[in-house]
């Protein structure tokens, strides 16, 4: 899921029009992505997801916008994970961590 | 993200509690390997605040949380205000971007469309809340 996820980011600098009638579909791959166990999914979604972003008009972008509380949770778990070794005060509730190695960042 | 926020202001403007919750979280973490982890963190709302200072005049709470996380990240940087923060040293202008391009531009932007007094107030609450913070973190000590 990852590789497609980072594939599809690059798609998206080519032709993402043709992605837009696929919108409802790319929204639930960005969900699962963004509230998948494994941050480096995680990662890819949310690159992914600003790469679709600024690839479409902002009238489409708007139904996206629901999805900012998931990504900015991603992004916390994310940090609390990866090779910086952020130690965030995360509370029980807010997140599972069960990660078994670094994240791979794409540069 | 940074990117998106610059490019796409209005796209976070629902949900931006959220994000500003976010970055505050990372801005209050103590012990940080990557001092530019922080610093991305402001910048992230920095270029909100640039694009939609609205938000900003409309809750004073949230202005005044804003600076209270680019002082405490001031004060991180450097505890004693010297000339070093009007001309860095070479080499260290990095570390006061943050206030360059926080507080000098983002006021020199919200200076239109908030009151000075509005800055003027929530700035000096933020300095107090430091200011109350460090004495507690010395009381403990």
């Amino acid at each position: 899921m990852e590789s497609t996820l980072r594939i599809m980011s690059r798609l998206f600098n080519y032709n993402a029009k043709q992605f837009l009638e696929h919108k409802k579909d790319l929204y639930t791959v960005f969900q699962k992505g963004l509230e998948h166990e494994d941050a480096n999914i995680n990662a890819a979604a949310i690159d992914t997801f600003t790469s679709w972003i600024s690839h479409t008009p902002s009238r489409e972008a708007k139904m996206y916008q629901d999805l900012i509380p998931a990504i900015t949770t991603a992004v916390i778990k994310i940090l609390a994970v990866d090779e910086y070794q952020v130690i965030l005060p995360l509370s029980p509730s807010d997140l599972t961590l069960n990660i078994r190695e670094p994240i791979r960042w794409v540069t | 993200m940074i990117d998106l926020v610059e490019q796409e202001p209005r796209f976070f403007k629902k949900y931006f509690s959220h994000l500003f919750q976010a970055m505050q979280k990372i801005c209050g973490v103590k012990n940080i390997e990557d001092e530019g982890l922080k610093q991305m963190a402001i910048q992230v709302i920095c270029c909100f605040a640039e694009r939609e200072p609205k938000v900003f005049e409309d809750d004073t709470k949230l202005l005044r949380d804003y600076l209270e996380m680019i002082l405490a990240y001031m004060i991180e940087i450097c505890e004693t205000p010297d000339e070093d923060w009007e001309v860095p040293e070479e080499g260290k202008r990095w570390r006061y971007l943050v206030f360059t391009n926080c507080v000098l531009s983002s006021q020199d932007i919200w200076k239109f469309s908030l009151k000075r007094q509005t800055i003027l107030v929530s700035s000096t609450a933020a300095v107090s809340s430091i200011d109350s913070q460090a004495a507690l973190a010395n009381k403990s000590c």
